[in-house]
């Protein structure tokens, strides 16, 4: 279903535990690979 | 020498010059070469950079033509086919000028810095990002932001495929440890300087209200920097030797600072990356645009052996002997490249390598990045980089 990813934390929190496949189910991986998705996003 | 070999001792050229503990072999030479290599690779730069397998062929050009020994942009500048899936819309091509422009970037107002200070990640996710990417202003934008994910997915498989080229088919190193890199313009005062509240906008609030700035640098390397430094902590001391260096900060944001507000605002930040490469053994290369000479006090504090430091706009004669403890990089003048003959360029790099490093200390490099089509001529650059790659010590 299709869902604002642009909400703190419920967006954020959606991508980070559902859409992450290609991640171990770990919470430090996939908070770490969020952390630095943001900053990618802001940066670039 | 095979191009296992090769890598290896590009490797090692990089670490003795930095570290200055001996007359090292020859010097290295760092490739500063930007969306010019696309222009003299005979593609336009739309068709290179929204095509992975043409930028391929841009690199194995470069790789196949000039005697360098790192090639510092890889194709990762400009992301535009990962950023453009969002509708970011910063950067603007132009094929007719061979030219990419991005705008002064200000997705923060003055008024903001209390919600970024309080929640950064909240601030940034929900304010800033959609900002700088329109589709994510819908209201149900998870399908774009899958799409999104794919082409990041693409990036990253491109990147690794053209690092694999680089190193196995051509024997040149990757420059910087990723995992030890802490990005190279992440911290604090350079997300609020390029991104946040732009040159003008950051200009004032310094002025106007330090220690909110004070305030939102600390949150933001709070949030990015500090998870870097503590996951650099566990990586084994010294220097890896699969990399020229550890660490690769860029300094932007500096030149619009006093040597005064580059204490209060960017010398904690360089401070805390000096004592980390000193108690841990790395070696830092810091890419520096613009004029620095008014900071070089600061700089004097580097400890020896650690550092190397690309400077744009420079005397780099007067920087090497000002700041002893540290290596240079740079000096290559692209007006030179750009406008001189191949003897008149050869001529200068055998000025910079005999006058700067035949004690060790000096990379030799392009002054500035070199972009457009005018900033360097082929024949110059084939004769400069085949005297570097043979000029031994």
């Amino acid at each position: 279903m299709e869902y604002n990813v642009a909400k703190y934390p419920e967006g954020y929190e959606k991508v980070k535990n559902e859409e992450l496949n290609f991640l171990p189910d770990d919470e430090d991986i996939r908070e770490s690979f969020m952390t630095e998705l943001l900053q990618w996003l802001i940066q670039w | 020498m095979n191009t296992e070999e090769l890598r290896k001792e590009r490797i090692q050229l990089f670490k003795d010059a930095i570290r200055m503990e001996k007359k090292p072999k020859r010097i290295p030479y760092f490739g500063n070469l930007w969306s010019w290599k696309i222009i003299d690779a005979g593609y336009k730069l739309s068709e290179a950079l929204f095509d992975y397998e043409i930028m391929q062929k841009v690199l194995r050009h470069v790789f196949e033509n000039y005697k360098i020994d790192v090639l510092y942009e890889t194709g990762w500048r400009n992301p535009v086919q990962v950023t453009s899936i969002l509708g970011n819309e910063e950067y603007i091509i132009n094929d007719d000028a061979n030219s990419i422009n991005i705008k002064d970037q200000c997705f923060m107002e003055a008024e903001e810095y209390d919600e970024l200070i309080k929640n950064p990640k909240k601030f940034l996710w929900e304010k800033v990002v959609p900002r700088k990417n329109k589709l994510l202003r819908e209201e149900n934008n998870s399908g774009h932001f899958r799409k999104f994910l794919q082409k990041y997915g693409e990036f990253g498989e491109f990147m690794g495929k053209s690092s694999k080229i680089m190193q196995e088919e051509y024997g040149l190193p990757e420059f910087a440890d990723p995992m030890a890199a802490f990005d190279h313009w992440g911290n604090g005062y350079e997300l609020l300087f390029n991104i946040l509240r732009g040159i003008k906008g950051l200009s004032i609030d310094i002025r106007r209200d330090p220690e909110k700035v004070s305030a939102a640098i600390e949150a933001l390397d709070e949030t990015f920097v500090k998870p870097r430094f503590e996951r650099g902590k566990k990586l084994p001391k010294g220097s890896n030797k699969e990399y020229c260096v550890d660490m690769n900060p860029v300094m932007l944001g500096h030149t619009i600072l006093s040597p005064k507000q580059f204490e209060k605002f960017y010398w904690p930040h360089l401070k805390r990356i000096s004592d980390f490469a000193e108690s841990h053994d790395k070696l830092v290369y810091i890419f520096a645009e613009g004029e620095s000479s008014r900071f070089y006090e600061f700089f004097q504090e580097f400890p020896k052996g650690h550092f190397a430091i690309h400077t744009e706009q420079d005397d780099i004669f007067e920087l090497k002997k000002r700041v002893p403890n540290i290596a240079v990089a740079g000096g290559m003048k692209s007006t030179l490249l750009g406008k001189g003959t191949p003897q008149e360029c050869v001529d200068y790099a055998k000025k910079l390598i005999d006058e700067l490093g035949s004690d060790g200390g000096y990379i030799f490099s392009e002054n500035k990045m070199i972009s457009y089509e005018q900033d360097c001529k082929a024949e110059n650059l084939k004769a400069v980089s085949e005297f570097v790659s043979q000029y031994y010590l």
